[in-house]
């Protein structure tokens, strides 16, 4: 009977990940496909990556977006971790209080914060700009940090600090040099989720951007619409190389995505924890 | 090293509502090793982060060599403590744990380095100077945690549970070592623990508390064999407590109820009055039923501990544990009657 049900659930795990995995290699193998539109017979060609990187207009707005969501992820990184720390510092009565505002941007559609934001954009008379987008973006972000650094501070023991400020230092030195390196996992994963978050943030960015800007997300977009062509699949496949060679590192470096994220992932990060 | 001694007054301290501290006061001569004791929650430790200043008191004072330190800042107080959980920085070897009250002092590298070693060596750590502190055992990293609170020559050191979370044998060897250095420097510490044994085994001087108040202070073995409470006698080893009236016969004083009299040397109370007895299970011995002061006891059931017998069992109608040492009792059968007695001098009672 119990048997029965471990097979069962294993089946599941087994659907579950083929279902996750499926597409992202379909994708894979369709960038070297010769014939476009993802149909058969297949034919092997590296066609696309050559379009790819001459006359397509993907890796312009692909770069476009890199940039912008690093800068975006890395204002969050700053204003989140100063306002999680902030937190600390208030009653923790308040702190739920204010972690509840925080969590309404989260839950509250994009399409509606992006709309406010462009009305009240154009009330103050800024328009569509490079800086509503990028205040858009980084309000939108801004509360994965904050969540995340807190969640570290929650879990993470505060001893420490009190030791080293018995020790003699002061209360910049106790933040450098032991609360930093506590919460770091936090402020990291807070980073990162602000640059996926922004980096696939059409919705924002298509009504902020400024007018003939078109970042990553908006290209691809219009792309689907007209002109569809398989230089795409070439462009997401090498992000897809991207993403597994940073779980690789981060692996590597004894952080797991999931422990970043206050996950567990079966095994326990061996690094600061 | 400087040598210093200590005197908390009246310390007062309340969490919201709740009255953690009701007015402790006591002090410490210089080199001594006192145990703060008493069940979670009775203040101990608040104590200790008030003598450090972590924590502020509502009213009283600390007296370091008769200055008042109360209102000066923690880290100008010199006093090491260490930290339940050792406290150290997770992202620094041990080398750096131990020198970081050096560096914070702006002392040069090289005589940080000289006295990291000379303080690891002194917890017998030499050579663990590049390790990571995540990867050392629980008495290493408690070793490491003494060790940073030793390095910056403090006038008074302090240790909040420092060994409850190690095992029982290591636990051994790091209260004997502990107490070892402790004698070896002169420092005078602060220990706070709510083990009895460990209480007992370290110190100089204890001082059992509960409810935020003082229930008793002295010596380790007048605080076991006389103790002063109800609750000192039930929290220091888990004495027999008994229910009687005082009565007289001739110079000597009884504790007596239904089925035994036990002697009592006279502390106050008349004739009749009620009274509660503490005497401790090892202080009973077998006798012949025609000694004087021999009372019956009903043995129900004997466990075997390793190093003594558990004898439970009835003295008249009341519950009575009795321990004795392994030969003495693996004669006794269970369900049966023999004679025990008890000397004055080990039994204390209290007015009910």
């Amino acid at each position: 009977m119990s048997r029965r049900f471990n097979r069962t659930m294993m089946v599941c795990l087994w659907i579950v990940l083929a279902f996750m995995y499926i597409p992202i290699i379909a994708i894979i193998g369709m960038s070297f496909n010769g014939t476009p539109y993802g149909m058969f017979p297949y034919t092997f060609t590296t066609t696309w990556y050559s379009t790819l990187f001459s006359t397509s207009n993907l890796p312009a707005a692909c770069w476009l977006s890199l940039k912008f969501s690093f800068l975006v992820a890395l204002a969050a990184l700053l204003i989140g971790t100063l306002t999680s720390f902030g937190l600390q510092y208030y009653s923790p009565k308040l702190a739920r209080k204010l972690n509840f505002l925080l969590q309404l941007p989260i839950i509250i559609p994009w399409l509606v914060t992006s709309i406010s934001i462009l009305l009240l954009a154009t009330f103050v008379g800024a328009g569509r700009s490079y800086v509503t987008m990028f205040l858009g973006n980084l309000i939108v972000v801004l509360p994965y940090v904050v969540l995340l650094v807190n969640a570290r501070f929650l879990e993470m023991d505060r001893t420490p600090e009190a030791a080293a400020k018995l020790l003699g230092a002061s209360s910049a030195r106790v933040f450098w040099d032991v609360t930093l390196p506590g919460i770091l996992p936090g402020v990291m994963a807070g980073g990162i989720m602000s640059l996926i978050v922004c980096f696939n943030n059409f919705c924002l960015q298509y009504y902020l951007a400024p007018v003939g800007v078109n970042t990553l997300p908006m290209t691809v977009f219009t792309r689907i619409r007209s002109g569809y062509q398989a230089d795409l699949n070439a462009l997401s496949a090498i992000i897809i190389l991207i993403a597994v060679i940073i779980v690789i590192l981060f692996s590597r470096m004894g952080y797991s995505a999931g422990s970043l994220f206050g996950m567990s992932s079966g095994k326990k990060a061996g690094k600061g924890e | 090293m400087n040598v210093s001694g200590l005197t908390v007054e009246n310390l007062k301290k309340s969490f919201g509502q709740h009255e953690v501290l009701k007015g402790v006061g006591f002090s410490v001569e210089s080199g001594h090793f006192l145990s703060l004791l008493g069940p979670s929650g009775c203040g101990k430790t608040t104590i200790l982060r008030i003598i450090c200043g972590l924590e502020t008191a509502d009213e009283g004072k600390v007296l370091v060599d008769g200055t008042d330190v109360t209102k000066i800042r923690p880290e100008k107080r010199n006093i090491g403590l260490v930290f339940q959980n050792y406290a150290l920085f997770p992202s620094m070897n041990v080398a750096k744990n131990v020198g970081y009250g050096l560096k914070m002092r702006k002392v040069p590298q090289p005589e940080i380095d000289r006295r990291v070693t000379e303080a690891l060596e002194l917890v017998k750590l030499g050579g663990y100077e590049p390790r990571r502190v995540t990867q050392l055992s629980g008495g290493e990293q408690q070793r490491v945690a003494l060790a940073r609170a030793l390095v910056t020559k403090p006038n008074i050191l302090l240790l909040d549970e420092p060994l409850s979370a190690l095992d029982r044998k290591i636990r051994g060897e790091m209260q004997y070592e502990i107490r070892n250095i402790q004698r070896q420097i002169g420092i005078t510490t602060v220990f706070v623990t709510h083990d009895q044994e460990e209480a007992l085994t370290m110190s100089d001087q204890i001082i059992l508390i509960n409810q935020g108040r003082i229930e008793q202070q002295g010596d380790p073995f007048t605080i076991y064999s006389q103790p002063a409470s109800v609750f000192a006698s039930d929290f220091l080893g888990k004495a027999n407590l008994l229910t009687g009236t005082l009565t007289v016969d001739g110079d000597q004083w009884y504790a007596s109820a239904d089925g035994f009299r036990i002697p009592v040397n006279h502390v106050g109370g008349q004739e009749g009055t009620a009274v509660r007895v503490a005497a401790r299970g090892e202080y009973f011995e077998l006798c012949s039923p025609n000694d004087k002061d021999a009372n019956t006891f009903y043995l129900e059931k004997k466990i075997f501990t390793g190093l003594s017998w558990k004898l439970i069992g009835r003295l008249g109608t009341q519950p009575l544990d009795i321990s004795a040492l392994g030969i003495s009792a693996e004669h006794l059968r269970e369900e049966t009657s023999f004679s025990v007695r008890i000397r004055p001098e080990n039994v204390v009672y209290y007015d009910k």
